[in-house]
């Protein structure tokens, strides 16, 4: 990474230009509330199921997107997770389980089909301008230097152990907290914990290593 | 004893981390402020939350607004087709003796044999109507169909009379122009209607449609275009009856269309991306599809586990293409909607005049006729069974009418919350469905008030508790459309349900995509 790039995302911030980010759709609603909508959706009430789709459906395709790397791709099995979630939501039960993290698994296992029929691996996310959501008076440097730093760690990821990478999509794509983390990857919060500590300091080894033009 | 040391050192370092990066990502602390919370982490740390901050960007990464339509387009299908109503008249209610339960198919067997055998040498298959042998074509048919006791034999026989009546019309066309023969042409496209209709309301019922069917549809689809296009196009002002049968015939074929490209096939369950309807439809309870529940969908108390261990499944992933990957906005001005209001007590008729002086593309309704009329009813009371209704739309018509409310009072799941519902007006639920009926007069209460690239608005200022039919002429499909008070939550409506009441001031907002060449066949003016 050139230094220039790599100063910028040495701020205090997790963005250049942009200092702290609150997470798009996070706790968007309320958990009582969305019980009451799954119920709904249940009932077969259009309305509440376009609700949680509105809801969760960004939330879906950035995990899917930074998975599977194709716009194209991870638009279509972001569709596909939403009918299968429909199919599956009679036999939904709260017991615990957010509809989030629910949603999310119905996603993993849709990627896992999908890579097994392609028999491909995971491929980059490659982000353009117009895929990141941007305040309206970023910067457009500032973009690029987001784009490159993205590129850059995600190309890294290959460094992690699938179980590491599905955490950090889970926690940075899908925005989950640590508890829905859990509940997807079947882990617990310790351990889930202990999985991002590991990740982190894996990516850190690996960008360390591009900059030392060692990859 | 160092190991426990250097164990707890990490776990507790975890720890920091995780507040941090929440406190971080939720905005309640900046980096410096995590890194002054916890000192004798501030090394480690820091480095950590800068690639975490690197990552983070992947929230921020925003789907195309066209790929989030079609995917809610999709759901939001997926549900309607699920909740559709259940048969009305199902055959278990009358329960009578297997044996006795053939007797009208025997009956009608006898009655073939004793006089239509005799006569089937000279029955030619091209007879057209007005020649002599026409009648006992007719009346073959109606035999193989009393025959047929498949859903599946039914649809498929149905869908050969539909092309019958294409062939029939072409025959006609090429005697002498088609205004010759208007009054042959409008009855055989409204057959041609009825028959493919009862094809598309039955395969939609049961959430799936057998590859027979698709491919007949398939087959089916260009011929219908190259028959029916020409007549809605070159139909002279003056036979607007036959202009408008076209029309009904060309947005029911659209349909089936529709039908046979989005539900999954019986043979191949996993090729779609509607089956929802397949598993949880009352009336598919024998579908294969019904027993197989997707093994990759994960109950919802269950845990991934090992991501990293595929888990076995048998549904393909491959996204199938949908009306919604076809749902493209159209490029140009859709003038051409036909939303048809026709308050049910007492229609009133409008005057050309008024459709002139309105901005609404196409308002080209007609009174109701009592043939057109008993068409639609038996359009109406056919929607929603297992096509056991009889062979002969009249038999159909005089069984089921009376069912009709239910049918339409259970058809439209989101009517429960529009203030005015199916079950507040029992009587003008017998209605006739927005497919079966021609546009039937101009309501002066039916404005246009905006538009845009692929969908009209519309106010409704008539009377309350207003049936509206909403018809898209060539070149057009309406995907749907969605009818609401002020700030009320929006009832949607989909082609093929019945047609939506409506009260005074709601707006009607008709959303539609383009077929084929952009513009073909629209006869609006503005």
């Amino acid at each position: 990474m050139p230094d220039a790039v790599r100063g910028a995302s040495q701020s205090a911030s997790w963005s250049p230009g942009v200092n702290v980010v609150p997470p798009t759709g996070t706790d968007a609603v309320p958990q009582s509330d969305e019980r009451d909508l799954v119920e709904l959706a249940k009932a077969g009430d259009q309305a509440a199921l376009g609700r949680l789709f509105d809801d969760h459906y960004a939330r879906v395709y950035r995990y899917i997107r930074v998975k599977v790397g194709m716009e194209q791709d991870a638009e279509d099995l972001a569709q596909e997770v939403f009918l299968r979630m429909y199919q599956a939501l009679e036999r939904y039960q709260h017991r615990g389980v957010p509809f989030r993290a629910f949603l999310m698994q119905v996603a993993a296992n849709l990627v896992n089909d999908f890579y097994r029929k392609r028999g491909a691996t995971g491929k980059t996310a490659s982000l353009q301008g117009e895929d990141i959501d941007l305040p309206g008076d970023e910067d457009p440097a500032d973009v690029v230097v987001l784009q490159a730093n993205f590129a850059e760690v995600m190309e890294a990821m290959r460094h992690l152990t699938e179980l590491e990478r599905e955490v950090i999509q889970l926690r940075y794509a899908a925005e989950l907290s640590i508890a829905e983390t859990a509940s997807v990857t079947g882990k617990n919060e310790n351990n889930v914990k202990q999985l991002t500590y590991k990740a982190l300091g894996k990516l850190r080894k690996a960008l360390k290593e591009v900059d030392a033009g060692n990859p | 004893m160092l190991g426990i040391h250097r164990h707890n050192r990490e776990q507790a370092l975890a720890d920091a981390l995780a507040a941090s990066l929440d406190a971080v990502r939720d905005g309640a602390a900046s980096i410096e402020q995590c890194l002054a919370q916890h000192p004798q982490f501030a090394a480690e740390l820091e480095p950590l939350l800068l690639i975490a901050g690197q990552i983070a960007v992947a929230g921020r990464i925003r789907p195309s607004e066209t790929a989030r339509e079609h995917a809610r387009f999709a759901l939001l299908q997926a549900a309607a087709v699920k909740n559709r109503p259940i048969p009305i008249a199902p055959r278990a209610v009358v329960r009578r003796r297997s044996w006795l339960a053939l007797a009208p198919a025997a009956v009608a067997a006898l009655l073939f044999a004793a006089i239509a055998v005799p006569v089937l040498g000279s029955v030619d298959t091209n007879a057209v109507p007005g020649n002599w042998n026409y009648s006992f074509k007719r009346a073959t048919e109606r035999v193989r169909l009393a025959l047929a006791t498949d859903s599946t034999d039914r649809r498929l026989l149905r869908l050969e009379f539909a092309e019958r009546r294409l062939n029939e019309i072409e025959r006609l066309s090429s005697q002498g122009h088609v205004e010759h023969h208007a009054s042959q042409v409008t009855s055989l496209l409204k057959d041609y209607t009825a028959d493919l209709n009862q094809v598309t309301n039955t395969t939609q019922a049961q959430g799936q449609i057998p590859p027979a069917i698709q491919q007949q549809i398939e087959a089916l689809t260009p011929r219908a275009d190259a028959v029916i296009q020409p007549i809605v196009q070159n139909a002279a002002d003056d036979k607007q009856e036959v202009k408008n049968a076209a029309q009904n015939a060309a947005v029911v074929t659209r349909q089936a269309q529709t039908v046979a490209q989005t539900l999954p096939s019986t043979s191949t369950p996993a090729r779609a991306v509607v089956p929802v309807a397949a598993q949880a439809a009352p009336s598919s309870a024998s579908a294969p599809a019904t027993a197989s529940p997707h093994p990759s969908t994960p109950a919802p108390t269950e845990t991934v586990g090992e991501t990293a261990t595929p888990t076995p499944a048998t549904v393909t992933t491959t996204p199938a293409p949908t009306t919604t990957g076809t749902a493209t906005p159209p490029a140009q001005q859709p003038a051409a909607t036909v939303v048809t209001a026709s308050p049910t007590p007492t229609p009133t008729a409008a005057t050309a005049q008024a459709a002139a002086t309105r901005d609404v593309a196409i308002l080209t309704p007609v009174t109701p006729t009592p043939a057109a009329t008993a068409t639609a009813r038996a359009a109406t009371a056919t929607v929603g069974t297992n096509d056991s209704s009889g062979p002969t739309p009249t038999a159909a018509t005089d069984r089921t009418v009376t069912a009709s409310p239910v049918a339409a009072s259970t058809a439209r799941p989101a009517a429960t919350q529009t203030p005015s519902t199916a079950t507040a007006t029992p009587a003008r639920s017998v209605s006739p469905s927005p497919l079966a009926t021609r546009p039937a007069s101009v309501e002066a209460g039916l404005v246009v008030v905006g538009r845009s690239p692929d969908e009209v608005r519309y106010q409704w200022t008539g009377p309350a508790d207003t049936l509206v039919n909403i018809v898209a002429p060539l070149g057009t499909s309406v995907v749907y459309a969605t009818y609401q008070t002020g700030s009320q939550p929006a009832t949607i409506w989909y082609p093929g349900t019945p047609s939506p009441v409506i009260s005074t001031n709601q707006l009607i907002t008709v959303k539609l995509k383009t077929l084929g060449t952009p513009g073909a066949g629209l006869s609006v003016t503005p």
